[in-house]
């Protein structure tokens, strides 16, 4: 294609959005919210995930050790917890790290604090990482029969509430994701329909004059694209401004919650963003340019 | 240049041509006539492939328009160029006349050398050249359909088709648009033209091919506007 006739083309696809201009506006605006609501669930659901991957890799195991358990067994104990088939890393925390620990997670809530600081309840534990899921049953067996082991709590449980919310999450993101496309395919094929109607008379002499169908398309297929695209960009400034400031707000309230960094995972999201709306834009002019202009 | 060989039309119920063949050689100047609704329009059409035939062979320029590809399609019509009678909508009426011209040669990606050199060309041969810069809404009917035909001979044409291109227009004009398709025919190229307006038939004395009901009634060199055969 020559430069000259792209510039022709991408010069009549502009003149479409303009002459369209309150069609092209409403394209804009709902490819926009769509796209946000897109995003605020694929925000939700990484972060989840990033959440369920976290606490996996967290102590999967802990034995809480009893009251009258003697620290002088403490290596003893140890060595035959390394032993298990199974445990990656042991590791023996006393009940004194265990309310520093607490300290950390709950550092306003002083009053709560007091109350434990003044007589702590924590006992001693010995936290177990099991890589292999499947054998974190066995191992919490086994500590369990442990002299001085009082309690066995494991979080599997809750990893797997967690990724089973992930995998709902996706499912109705991706669900939502094919709706929005759709409602995004049809408003801007919709859009594209009316510019179509607007140059029926160019469009008739193109064609009488010789012009190929792909030349009479183009502008139509780019106007689409750029109306995507517009809508994209809104979408992925407040996605991206939102998610900025949403992960800062957690990492200083709630920072024992692990938050994905905006950087990569703003901007990425913001990509795609961009990416989908133009693609999908495309697509609807495509639909559109089928169905009402026979060239 | 052009070939009807047995061809039959059929639109929804309506038989428009009826097992017509006709010929016509290179450089030919034809009168095709006939009352409304004989079927001029739907041969034109047949002509520039806005319709195929439902019956027979259309040859254009050598090429078998039934065997044409789609894609093939605007490549013949760059070869032929068609003018209408109702030139009020076929103009652009946000361009000038320079730009409703230009337009034609831009949408072949024709390069800005060739359409800065054969615009004014094209211009001054349809005697508009010092009407460029006007819009249509500022010409008169007979200009609009000067720049009309202005349009459809920029591509340098071998076959011209004019469906009533003097049908709305006086007597005086008409036969001054009649001129400017003779001229255009002296230059070389083959030009049919579709019409009703029997004092135009009878002062030029060209070809006439009279179409009645879909069937060709009369062909005669030289002829006159009558239609009975």
């Amino acid at each position: 294609m020559k430069a000259r006739t792209l510039g022709y083309l991408v010069g009549e696809a502009l003149d479409g959005v303009r002459r369209n201009g309150v069609m092209s506006l409403a394209s804009v605006s709902t490819v926009a919210i769509s796209l946000l609501i897109l995003s605020v669930f694929a925000i939700f659901g990484f972060n989840l995930q990033h959440l369920a991957r976290s606490v996996e890799s967290q102590v999967e195991v802990a034995a809480f050790l009893d009251e009258r358990f003697d620290r002088a067994n403490r290596d003893a104990l140890m060595e035959r917890v390394r032993a298990l088939p199974g445990v990656a890393e042991a590791r023996y925390v006393t009940r004194e790290e265990a309310l520093e620990r607490l300290k950390r997670q709950f550092g306003d809530q002083k009053e709560l604090l007091a109350a434990v600081e003044e007589d702590n309840p924590l006992r001693d534990s010995v936290e177990v990482r099991v890589p292999d899921p499947q054998r974190v049953e066995a191992v919490a067996a086994a500590l369990k029969g442990l002299p001085g082991v009082s309690k066995v709590v494991y979080q599997r449980e809750t990893v797997r509430r967690l990724y089973r919310i992930t995998t709902a999450l996706r499912a109705v993101g991706v669900f939502l994701a094919v709706l929005v496309g759709l409602a995004t395919l049809l408003i801007i094929s919709n859009t594209i329909r009316v510019s179509v109607f607007a140059r029926r008379r160019e469009i008739a002499i193109m064609k009488l004059v010789g012009a190929t169908d792909a030349f009479v398309r183009w502008p139509f297929v780019l106007e689409g694209a750029l109306l995507g695209l517009l809508g994209a960009l809104v979408a992925a400034a407040v996605a991206w401004a939102g998610y900025a400031w949403l992960a800062a707000q957690v990492a200083a309230t709630l920072p024992f919650i692990p938050v994905l960094p905006p950087d990569p995972f703003a901007w990425n999201l913001a990509r795609a963003l961009l990416l989908i709306g133009a693609l999908v834009g495309a697509a609807g002019s495509v639909v559109s340019v089928r169905r009402h202009l026979r060239v | 240049m052009v070939h009807l060989i047995g061809v039959t039309k059929v639109l929804g119920k309506h038989v428009a041509l009826r097992d017509v063949d006709l010929h016509i050689e290179p450089g030919e100047f034809v009168f095709l006539v006939g009352p409304s609704g004989a079927g001029k329009s739907t041969l034109l059409r047949l002509l520039y492939r806005e319709e195929l035939p439902t019956v027979g062979e259309v040859w254009v320029n050598n090429r078998n328009l039934n065997r044409l590809s789609p894609r093939e399609v605007p490549f013949l019509r760059r070869r032929i160029g068609v003018v209408f009678q109702d030139f009020e909508n076929k103009l652009l009426p946000g361009k000038t006349v320079f730009d409703n011209v230009a337009f034609a040669l831009q949408v072949i990606e024709a390069s800005r050398r060739e359409i800065n050199r054969r615009v004014p060309a094209v211009l001054q041969l349809v005697g508009l050249a010092d009407k460029a810069r006007s819009y249509p809404h500022q010409l008169s009917g007979g200009e609009k359909q000067r720049v009309l035909l202005a349009r459809a001979m920029v591509n340098n044409p071998v076959l011209l088709l004019a469906d009533e291109p003097t049908g709305n227009l006086d007597p005086q004009t008409a036969l001054e648009i009649m001129g400017l398709l003779l001229e255009i025919n002296r230059r070389g190229t083959t030009v049919l033209v579709a019409t009703h307006a029997e004092y135009i038939v009878n002062t030029f004395r060209k070809r006439v091919v009279v179409l009645r009901e879909g069937c060709i009634v009369r062909d005669e060199e030289r002829g006159v506007y009558a239609l009975e055969g």
